[in-house]
């Protein structure tokens, strides 16, 4: 894994320059659009999920925001 | 968030009137209280092609044919608690790589199973989430079992908001447990009972930049420990543990005057077996009409190869080893489009997806490819109904 430190390094400085960019607080009446289904993290977390777990059966990295499940499925 | 995002009744009322959607559950960045009870069902045929016969030696060139049933159930229990159950049942079919050995002309050919295998799974899993003012915490349990596997696996999650609402934390921490029990065949030593442990957590932070836009990023740990081999390849040792790391970041953008959404998502990931790994995926989810949608999508992985990753198998060769195609180095393009309809009480979808891998896609350049790549057609159609 330390071979990609570089990698991760300069991914979390990203993500923390993304993450903590300071922006005027959005009031609740201005969520119109951010409360659209098709602006969830995961419109269909069905589709979603079984999309991840094809996925991770098929690739050799698995892994993001969530906890995974148990179980085989590997085919 | 405000305060009012965790009350049923105000926010449906809100949300509903200010924007005349249908079926609005949820604002984005954090799970919601269900206002309604809503099942979900979908079908997903999932078909590999088959392996050039020309890099087959022995066996079979048909690759797995899967047909997979979804089942899932979200419904309020009390004021501020919700039951979230899924069910999973799949079917399997076809052939799978056992070795992968090396002519004397030096090709890479596949020693494949007969097309014979069939298996069937079944995985179900709970979870309740309690909602309060400022976040929800939930615990989860979950059970899968196969002709040669079992699993139980559990995880406890939360969120939390800002005060004012423009940050969202979240986090958990996940187990499995999954025991092995291979299926046995005359004349092939495999081993009888193997198990393992994997543990995993995740931290993510959320952020509304403005009224369109909205960013994530998150860190993810995994550890596994226990038995990793494949063994139903004819030489396949690995490491007893495996630890992973992946950082992630995902937008999403509304574009107000086409009244679309663009998503994009990234993910690198990497472990101590040396693989490393990049993922985008960007989305496109245009509304057509009221309550219909169409989302085209692209995404494009790559992956470095394992550490003890071989081209061809050995059985002299001593230590880790393993010729699976997916400690191989590749890359992969996968293209998709969704149709969503949607209504007040009852959604219908229909996704397709084209799954194709191939070394030359890695973004660095590889000598040998492995012959067992895989390419697929997914196709999935459901339904969701609220009362």
């Amino acid at each position: 894994m330390t071979r990609h430190y570089r990698w991760l390094v300069a991914c979390c400085v990203s993500a923390g320059l993304l993450a903590g960019c300071e922006t005027a607080p959005v009031k609740a009446w201005q969520r119109g659009d951010l409360a659209r289904t098709e602006m969830a993290w995961q419109p269909d977390p069905m589709e979603s999920a079984f999309r991840d777990h094809v996925y991770t059966s098929k690739e050799g990295a698995s892994g993001g925001v969530g906890t995974g499940g148990g179980g085989c499925g590997c085919y | 968030m405000n305060n009012n995002k965790r009350n049923p009744g105000a926010l449906a009322a809100l949300t509903g009137a200010a924007l005349a959607l249908p079926a609005i559950a949820q604002l984005a960045q954090a799970a919601e209280m269900p206002t309604k009870t809503e099942i979900g069902y979908r079908y997903s045929d999932y078909q590999e092609d088959d392996v050039d016969a020309d890099k087959v030696l022995v066996g079979s060139t048909e690759r797995y044919d899967i047909n997979t049933h979804q089942f899932k159930l979200v419904a309020p229990l009390g004021e501020r608690t919700s039951l979230t159950v899924d069910a999973m049942y799949e079917t399997m079919t076809g052939a799978s790589a056992m070795s992968v050995v090396q002519t004397p002309q030096g090709e890479s050919m596949l020693i494949m199973t007969g097309a014979s295998i069939k298996e069937e799974r079944t995985d179900v899993s709970a979870e309740l989430r309690r909602y309060d003012n400022a976040g929800s915490k939930a615990v989860a349990f979950g059970y899968s079992t196969e002709d040669d596997y079992e699993a139980i696996n559990g995880s406890l999650d939360m969120e939390r908001d800002s005060a004012d609402g423009v940050t969202t934390w979240s986090g958990g921490l996940g187990f499995s447990y999954d025991e092995l029990e291979p299926v046995q065949e005359p004349g092939i030593n495999r081993v009888t009972s193997e198990d393992r442990w994997f543990i995993n957590g995740y931290v993510a932070r959320a952020k509304v930049h403005s009224p369109v836009w909205q960013t994530q990023v998150g860190l993810y740990l995994g550890l596994y420990d226990g038995y990793l081999d494949d063994p139903y390849r004819s030489r396949d040792i690995r490491p007893d543990s495996r630890q992973q790391v992946a950082i992630s970041a995902r937008s999403r953008y509304f574009l107000t005057g086409i009244k679309a959404a663009l998503h994009a998502d990234y993910r690198y990931y990497s472990d101590d077996w040396g693989v490393a790994a990049h993922t985008l995926e960007l989305a496109w989810h245009q509304t057509i009409t009221t309550g219909l949608r169409v989302s085209p999508r692209i995404r494009y992985y790559s992956q470095s190869q394992a550490d003890f990753y071989v081209e061809a198998d050995s059985g002299t060769r001593d230590g880790d080893q393993s010729s699976d195609y997916r400690l191989s180095p590749y890359g992969a393009i996968a293209y998709g489009l969704g149709l969503g309809y949607y209504q007040p009480n009852y959604s219908l979808l229909l996704y397709v997806e084209q799954y194709d891998s191939d070394a030359d896609y890695a973004l660095k350049s590889v000598s040998t490819a492995n012959p067992f790549l895989v390419d697929y057609t997914l196709m999935t159609v459901g339904m969701d109904y609220r009362f």
